[in-house]
């Protein structure tokens, strides 16, 4: 049998206050006990929990404290004890119908437990209740131990019935918590059963009743007056002298404790029965002293009665307390400090100072409470935060969720009290036009949270409420509510959310993130009020109720738990996406095993976007932090490594693309270089360099693609780099070669002008050869010279008629387009320039534009979305076939070209062979363009030995450095005509060379930090994968990435031509002009659709975003420690590479 | 007697409190006045415990009130906290785990090693006694019965004021029979080990 229900008179136990109250209550025959749970008051609750059944009356922890208030008071009118239980917060919240209660008096006697909390340890504030039993008319008693708490309790009833008031104990935490002797009284008989009898002068205050009731109540309190005046709970010292002391409730325990170890015998007037205040103990006790000094927690409550009394009978006493800060105003009252104030009071020589204690050695971190490791809770607020951001409004509520306001999910901008959260988001969201979000648990919602939400349903309020289902009261131990397991309105929150008028209601299950996720996305985007119910429960209850699935912890695989290749290989990364950028990482992981083309797993070390990317930009980067709602951060990720930005944005051939994971047959791969236009498209290049360029002079002949990109990054490295270029404008085949209609002249413009407001002088028309030598250049100073001057020269094949009037080369074509009105044009070739001639003539009115190039159409080299373009413009393709020879017309001009069709061909250096398979056709024609080559323009340039190769271009290798240490090449004078963006990639590249040599020694490696990756070398002669056109498209292949050079690497494939729908687009309207750039929404959409595949080497994401007791972090690494994990799944679900699991 | 103040503390949910009150209840039942008290706040969710054990006085006291005469720590950063409490001639019973609070970890902080935190312990009381209660649960059949470990070593201690039958007996009265089992031979793996100490 429980001891608290035994019959044994004088029986001692050792007891909490809360048990010694229950047990108080026992002894006065309680019949119905109310209350809802609150530290420190909880125990009282869950102890009559226990036993009530065995006893035979009633207990249930109410919805909330007003109606225990109420219920208990109901029971009080049938002739009942009551006996209601709630921390200090709820009592306030009881305050209304407490108010009334004194009024109508009770019948059977009815006890308020209410807990307080000096020092705040639970709660968000203190409060002096005693305050309240004064201003509403309920006796107050206020025991120092927990014996004392039973004796009271049971003296209270007592009270309360004779004084017919509702009796106010008030306790602090100090007493509930302290395990004590307590020594038992008889047990009273429970009495459940009592009678209603009408009467209707006093239950019904009405103003007609309320004036005599009001009188009533005057003299109720003075019965109460007359018993704690004779009650042993107040004793007032036999001895005199000038000083004495006052103590009113657990401070007595304090009190008694200093004066012990000061070894002095003052006499103290020991109060625990504080109102009504009983004059005859108090007056005689004033009258003795001279100073009187009032220890007492929270407020000067006495310590102001006193001062009343004193003044109001005229006595000399001076009181002291608070109010002369001769005590300490807040927290509970410590023993040390107590003594220290009555060693003064007393005049006592003060103590010598606290022993100095040895200066700390180490220092200790802190420990906070957590979310619990498995609390699902956690993974809401992950969501919540990965989908609003920290720019949203958070409003917290009363609950374990209230700790999601810490770190790493800062979930809680505004907590205030139970079932605030809605309306206080009302407010905010009112006033500031935002969309704000409230969090509150299933028994706060119970408790008080759907008159607010009601509230917000009716005046439309733009709130996102998160309703936090964990079926059970948790923070204070687990007490049961509505939506418990067997409580009537079990699992039912969504019905009642709907019930109250809520139209846009998600209701997910907590343990899916990526669920939960999507429900508050859609919620975020909802109008009005807007509520999702996460259901799953408490991680804790389900331990220890041992219904937790046995899954042991998962492990974390350190061959997935990595970065991309540039740490590995000792570079830094410089993105460090934001915390909310990660956490979209982590949350877009979820592929959809359908659309997993290649795993993580297959491409290890970072994503096969990047790996392609000839740059290095890291794509992920910018486009998870797209998806987080970052652009600033996203363009940040893009400019960090793309000399032009926006150039790149506009011309890039787009490896990245085919080599998305989410490409492929009925899928189309996120659009990331449409993603990439539209931060260029807002944004512009910050002009200011990072530091003036001061050190030493480079020159850098020809100011294309590779010229500027590797200007630019010498400046970033400290080097004053020139331009030479024999154009009067810089831009080289940018500027000449690249039609406005693909590369709008603006934008070439804004990018290359930003790269020389880095401070770096462009001599245009300064021709190589013509104007100067490179060792002149050495002659003026410069310690190195770069040649980036491009292949310029279109080539024109040995064939028949191929120089008559009328026939051009692509490069003298695009540079000054001629009037092709009327015109039937033949473009030979079929790469990007030969698209960019046919549709630059289809602009310039030509009446026919006909493509003839050798390779089947799906092998096409062109962008196949700018070939379909071209052929939707107009333009006929001819695949298949190649032209034998050009003949001239009457006038001289070409006017037929001769098509065969063809079996096989080969391109070499010297253009294209191939084999007919068919008789030659006749084509007329009024203008022929060859877009199949180009050559290097050396003529006039006297260079060192070696340096030209038998192919017309120069020897240097992937840095650009050739035989003569300060002389270094890159672009498409190395190894011929690439893209726009590999002759980038190799300007950067010569520049890190360039910055190795000055730098004297320095491996490239750390002057490559953290910069792109060079591409391998070409081998010698023929470039079987890099067929004619300025924009080819070779397979860039980039190096310090340890896995991309295995060519047994099994990445994905590419893919068809045809079916790569060009990602995003929007050329397949028709448009005759490059698509426009997305829109915010469209970029939104389409970023959140990329699984950001390939992060981080100990990206910690685990720990850092998640928060968990469960992971710790050893040696940089995180770690699952076994002992706390559950299993919950959360990090496994979040892990950003998969690396987390349960993995035979 | 003069009073004797012994100060549990821990991580929440490692068992300091249950300890301070089967540590109270044998004393109780030797008929020695006893308080038990708990400092605990929101402690359930991982934060820290402390609770107090003053034998030979009633005193309803803040547990963080008075000087430590025995410390009994379950987790060593916590009873490092305590170090300033110490005095030359306290005792400390210490478990030899050092458990990273959760916000170490996501602020990626250094954590004091156990043999720093001993040090520190050695520095501020008498005598400190370290034995490695995790393992023991372990062996015992549990991680739960960590605090039986502790309270089985206490009890090999000259200072403690019950004896171990006395001690096992007031915590044997509650849990399911498993938990008795392994909680009985933790008591007594943590007993041995603080008498085979110097």
């Amino acid at each position: 049998m429980d001891p608290l229900l035994s019959t044994e008179v004088g029986r001692r136990e050792l007891l909490l206050g809360n048990e010694a109250i229950v047990r108080g209550a026992l002894e006065a025959g309680v019949g119905l006990v109310t209350g809802y749970p609150g530290t420190p008051a909880s125990e009282i609750g869950d102890t009559f929990a226990r036993l009530h059944r065995s006893l035979g009356i009633h207990f249930e922890y109410s919805v909330n404290e007003k109606v225990a208030l109420e219920l208990a008071f109901g029971a009080s009118l049938t002739g009942v004890r009551a006996l209601t239980s709630m921390k200090h917060l709820g009592l306030t919240y009881g305050a209304d119908p407490l108010s009334t209660m004194p009024y109508i008096g009770v019948v059977g006697g009815m006890v308020i437990v209410s807990a307080a909390d000096p020092g705040c340890l639970t709660s968000p504030n203190e409060q002096d209740q005693r305050h309240l039993g004064r201003m509403l008319g309920l006796p107050t008693l206020d025991p120092a131990t927990p014996d004392e708490a039973r004796r009271m309790t049971a003296w209270a009833f007592e009270l309360s019935e004779v004084c017919e008031l509702p009796v106010l104990l008030r306790i602090t935490t100090r007493v509930c918590h302290t395990r004590a002797q307590v020594s038992f009284g008889a047990l009273g008989p429970q009495r459940g059963l009592g009678t209603f009898r009408k009467d209707p002068k006093r239950f019904l205050p009405t103003p007609a009743h309320a004036r005599r009731l009001r009188e009533e109540l005057q003299r109720r309190l003075d019965v109460a007056c007359r018993m704690i005046s004779d009650s042993p709970f107040n004793t007032a010292p036999a001895g005199s002298g000038a000083k004495a002391l006052v103590a009113a409730g657990a401070p007595r325990n304090v009190v008694r404790a200093a004066l012990d170890r000061l070894g002095q015998s003052v006499p103290v007037l020991e109060l625990g029965a504080l109102h009504p205040l009983p004059h005859e103990l108090i007056l005689p006790f004033l009258k003795q002293h001279e100073d009187v000094l009032v220890v007492e927690e929270l407020t000067p409550y006495l310590e102001d009665s006193l001062l009343a009394i004193a003044h109001h009978f005229g006595l000399p006493v001076r009181i002291h307390g608070k109010r002369d800060e001769q005590m300490p105003w807040p927290f509970e009252l410590e023993l040390d400090e107590v003594e220290r104030r009555v060693r003064h009071f007393l005049g006592l020589e003060p103590a010598a100072g606290p022993q100095p204690t040895p200066a700390a050695a180490i220092a200790l971190p802190a420990r906070g409470p957590v979310l619990c490791a498995g609390c699902l809770h956690r993974n809401v607020f992950f969501a919540a935060s990965s989908v609003f951001g920290d720019e949203a409004t958070y409003v917290n509520d009363i609950g374990c969720y209230t700790l999601g306001a810490n770190e790493p999910h800062r979930a809680g901008d505004v907590l205030l009290a139970m079932g605030s959260s809605v309306p206080l988001a009302s407010g905010i969201a009112r006033s500031t036009g935002q969309r704000v979000v409230a969090f509150l648990g299933d028994s706060t919602f119970f408790h008080s949270g759907i008159p607010g939400l009601v509230n917000a349903v009716e005046h439309r309020d733009e709130v996102v409420v998160v309703i936090l289902d964990n079926r059970i009261t948790a923070m204070t131990g687990f007490q049961p509510n509505p939506t418990s397991p067997g409580a009537t309105q079990s699992g039912r929150i969504p019905a009642v959310v709907r019930a109250l008028g809520v139209e846009d209601l998600a209701v997910v299950d907590a343990a899916d993130v990526h669920a939960t996720v999507r429900a508050l996305e859609r919620a975020k985007r909802g109008r009005g009020v807007s509520v999702v119910v996460a259901e799953g429960p408490c991680a804790q209850w389900v331990l220890r109720h041992g219904s937790l699935t046995a899954q042991p912890p998962p492990t974390i695989d350190p061959s997935r738990c990595h970065t991309c290749g540039m740490a590995e290989a000792g570079l830094h990364c410089e993105l460090s996406p934001s915390l909310r950028a990660q956490k979209r990482m982590a949350v877009q992981k979820e592929v959809p095993p359908e659309r997993s083309r290649g795993t993580v797993a297959e491409v290890p070390r970072t994503s096969p976007c990047s790996l392609e990317c000839p740059v290095g930009i890291c794509i992920p980067a910018y486009v998870g932090a797209i998806a987080a709602g970052e652009p600033e951060r996203a363009y940040q990720a893009v400019a960090l490594r793309a000399a032009l930005p926006s150039i790149c944005a506009h011309i890039c051939h787009r490896p990245c693309e085919e080599r998305c994971v989410l490409g492929g047959p009925g899928s189309r791969p996120i659009a990331v270089n449409a993603l990439k236009q539209y931060l260029t498209d807002r944004h512009t290049p910050d002009p200011v360099p990072q530091r003036p360029p001061s050190g030493q002079p480079v020159a850098i002949v020809g100011a294309g693609p590779a010229g500027l990109a590797a200007a630019k990054e010498l400046v970033k490295r400290g080097y004053a780099p020139t331009l030479f270029d024999a154009r009067e404008r810089p831009g080289g085949m940018l500027e000449y070669a690249i039609p406005d209609y693909r590369l709008p002249p603006e934008v070439l413009r804004q990018d290359v002008a930003a790269v020389l407001a880095l401070g770096i002088p462009f001599k245009g028309g300064r021709r190589l050869g013509r104007d100067f030598t490179v060792e002149a250049l050495g002659d003026q100073g410069f310690a190195a010279v770069l040649l980036a001057l491009g292949a310029q020269r279109g080539a024109r094949p040995g064939m028949a008629g191929a120089q008559l009037p009328g026939v051009d080369d692509a490069l003298s074509f695009l540079e000054r387009p001629p009037s092709c009105r009327g015109e039937a044009v033949l473009v030979l070739g079929g790469g990007d320039v030969a698209v960019d001639v046919a549709r630059t003539a289809l602009r310039r009115g030509a009446a026919t534009v006909t493509l003839c190039f050798p390779e089947p159409e799906a092998q096409l080299t062109a962008a196949g979305d700018t070939v379909r373009l071209a052929v939707a413009e107009g333009a006929r393709l001819v695949p298949e076939h190649a032209a034998t020879s050009l003949e001239a017309g009457a006038d001289g001009r070409v006017s037929r070209a001769v098509l065969a069709a063809v079996r096989g061909f080969r391109r070499t250096a010297a253009g294209v062979t191939f084999e007919a398979a068919g008789p030659a056709q006749p084509l007329e024609v009024s203008r022929v363009v060859f877009a199949t080559g180009q050559r290097s323009d050396l003529a006039g340039i006297t260079l060192p030995a070696g340096l030209v190769r038998d192919n017309g271009w120069l020897g240097a290798d992937v840095y650009g450095r050739t035989s003569s240490p300060w002389l270094f090449a890159a672009g498409d004078i190395v190894n011929g005509p690439d893209t726009v963006t590999a002759a980038m990639a190799g300007g950067v590249r010569a520049a890190w060379a360039i910055d190795s040599f000055l730098s004297a020694g320095r491996e490239i490696a750390a002057c490559a930090a953290p910069l792109p990756r060079p591409r391998a070398a070409h081998p010698d002669g023929p470039t079987p994968l890099t067929p004619s056109g300025v924009e080819g498209r070779g397979r860039e292949v980039p190096l310090g990435s340890p896995s991309s050079l295995d060519p047994s690497t099994p990445l994905t494939t590419g893919f068809a031509r045809d079916e790569r729908e060009a990602a995003f687009n929007r050329l397949a309207s028709g448009a005759s002009n490059e698509p426009a750039s997305l829109t915010a929404d469209e970029a939104l959409a389409e970023a959140q659709r990329c699984l950001l595949c390939g992060m981080c080497k100990n990206c910690n994401s685990c720990v850092e975003l998640l928060g968990c007791p469960a992971i710790a972090r050893t040696d940089g690494e995180p770690k699952i420690v076994a002992a706390l994990c559950v299993s919950c799944g959360a990090c496994e679900a979040t892990c950003p590479n998969q690396a987390i699991g349960n993995r035979p | 007697m003069s009073p004797v103040t012994f100060v549990f503390v821990g991580v929440g949910g490692q068992g300091a409190l249950s300890a301070a009150g089967f540590l109270g209840e044998a004393v109780f039942h030797k008929g020695i006045p006893v308080t038990v008290s708990q400092l605990h706040g929101m402690s359930q969710r991982g934060g820290s415990v402390q609770a107090a054990v003053t034998v030979g006085v009633e005193q309803v006291l803040s547990p963080a009130s008075n000087p430590i005469d025995v410390l009994i720590g379950l987790e060593l950063i916590e009873a490092a906290r305590l170090k300033a409490r110490l005095r030359p001639g306290s005792v400390v019973l210490c478990n030899d785990q050092v458990v990273a609070p959760s916000q170490a970890a996501l602020q990626n902080l250094r954590l004091p090693s156990s043999a720093e935190l001993v040090a520190e312990l050695r520095r501020h009381a008498g005598a400190v006694r370290v034995i490695d209660g995790t393992a023991l649960a372990e062996q015992a059949g549990s991680g739960w019965a960590l605090n039986a470990v502790l309270l089985g070593a206490l009890s090999a201690l000259p200072q403690c004021p019950v004896s171990g039958d006395e001690l096992l007996t007031a915590m044997l009265v509650e849990g399911s029979p498993r938990a008795r089992e392994f909680n009985q031979r933790a008591f007594a793996l943590g007993r041995q080990a603080a008498s085979n100490q110097p």
